[in-house]
This record gives structure tokens, C-alpha cells and sequence, in this order.
């Protein structure tokens, strides 16, 4: 949409692409830290637990389809945030975007953890002793505690923001 | 390992069995439900941002 003489601002574009960035980081989180580097889980590690080489094996190629959608949101995030960038009526805020990352990363926690981790029983945070206080930790903190987190960020740079610089060079155009 | 030893063949095939279809939905699902989510939540923003920018 080309900026309006009453100088609309459209926070949706870059919120967007924090967001979609959000997930896609979120997810690498989750899978270089709890599934590669400490080892607590893999993606399908309750359904078949990895006890021997070819159930690790089995868990190995099903971490790396995850790991293959959290990069595909990467760069679904990057062409967003791009095409964000050469917007005019797109407030220009590292705090925002900040924010707005946080904030996907908060929602992927909470839904992956309802969903994989609550409804499907696909895998647990750190199975074991103390199972469910480690899943509902998770949702708690990394999923409710992140989303306020970056709804807080989001806020000081939503009137903080300056308008796009790349855009404000350029005639104003439309790329939806 | 090497990419033809026995237990990489077997997981991969265990991978690629009848279980496929339905474990590779359980992988997209918190995808596809954030997605929708993110969608919406963008779409009130903006129409907000513009309701606001009208007052």
C-alpha cells in the first residue's frame, strides 16, 4: 500500500517477518540445544525412544525434517523481512522487529508444546522424573514468558519506530 | 557410519514406512497452527494500525 497523505503506518509487514523469523530461530533453538548439544530429546524420541543405533538413526533424519522447516521459515522471515524493508509506509525499528522475533519464538514454544508435547506425546522436554513439570515449564517460560517479552520490546519500538529508510529513498510502492 | 551401512538403511526405511505421511503431519502441524495464528494477529495489526491512523 503507498503511503497516504495522512502518513499511514503499517507495522504488519516487518511485525510479520519478526515473527516468521521468530518461529524459524526458535526452532533451531530447540533443536541445537535440546536435541543435539544436551541430548534431552529428539522428535519422535517418546514414540520411539533412541536406544539403539538404527531407533537414533530413525530419531537423527526426523530432527533433520524439523530442522529443514525452521530453516524453510528462515527464509520465508528474510524475504519477508526484504520486502518489509523497501516498504516507505513500514515503521523501520530494530526494537520492533526484536520484539516481534521474541514473540514468534514464544508462540512456536507454546504451540509446539501444547501440540508435540501435550496432545501428541511425540517427545518430552526431559523425560523422565519430573516429566510434566519440565513440559509445562516450557510452555510457562519459553512459550506465555517469551510472547510478553517480546509483546514488552515490541511496544517501545512501535513508537519509537522511524519510517523505512530504504522506502523513504524510493517512490512508495506495493509489494504484496 | 557410511551412507549404505546396515542400521542407516534400516532407519531410513523405518523413516520412509507406512508412518510417514502421518508422523510428517505431526511434524508440520505446530507449523501449520502458528502460521494461521501469525496470519491473523498480522491482519487485526494492520487494519488496527489504519482504524487508528483515521481518528
Amino acid at each position: 500500500m503507498p503511503i497516504t497523505s495522512s502518513g499511514a503506518r503499517r507495522l504488519g509487514p516487518l511485525v510479520g517477518a519478526g515473527l516468521v523469523l521468530g518461529v524459524g530461530l526458535g526452532g533451531f533453538v530447540d533443536g541445537i540445544l535440546l536435541h543435539q548439544i544436551l541430548q534431552w530429546h529428539n522428535m519422535l524420541s517418546s514414540v520411539t525412544p533412541p536406544t539403539n543405533l538404527v531407533a537414533m538413526k530413525y530419531n537423527m533424519v526426523w530432527d533433520g525434517l524439523f530442522h529443514a522447516l525452521t530453516w524453510t521459515m528462515c527464509v520465508i522471515g528474510v524475504v519477508l523481512l526484504f520486502r518489509a524493508g523497501r516498504r516507505a509506509d513500514v515503521p523501520w525499528s530494530g526494537r520492533l522487529l526484536f520484539g516481534s522475533i521474541l514473540g514468534g519464538w514464544g508462540l512456536f514454544n507454546f504451540v509446539e508444546g501444547l501440540i508435540d508435547h501435550q496432545l501428541l506425546g511425540l517427545h518430552h522436554v526431559h523425560p523422565g522424573a519430573h516429566q510434566l513439570a519440565w513440559d509445562l515449564g516450557f510452555v510457562i517460560l519459553g512459550g506465555i514468558g517469551l510472547m510478553l517479552l517480546g509483546y514488552l520490546v515490541g511496544r517501545t519500538g512501535k513508537t519509537a519506530a522511524a519510517p523505512g529508510r530504504i522506502g523513504s529513498l524510493a517512490p512508495a510502492t506495493s509489494h504484496r | 557410519m557410511c551412507p549404505a551401512c546396515p542400521p542407516v538403511l534400516e532407519a531410513r526405511a523405518l523413516v520412509f514406512s507406512d508412518g510417514f505421511l502421518i508422523n510428517a503431519t505431526y511434524a508440520l502441524l505446530p507449523f501449520v497452527v502458528v502460521g494461521i495464528v501469525m496470519h491473523q494477529f498480522v491482519k487485526r495489526l494492520d487494519r488496527g494500525g489504519r482504524h487508528a491512523d483515521h481518528e
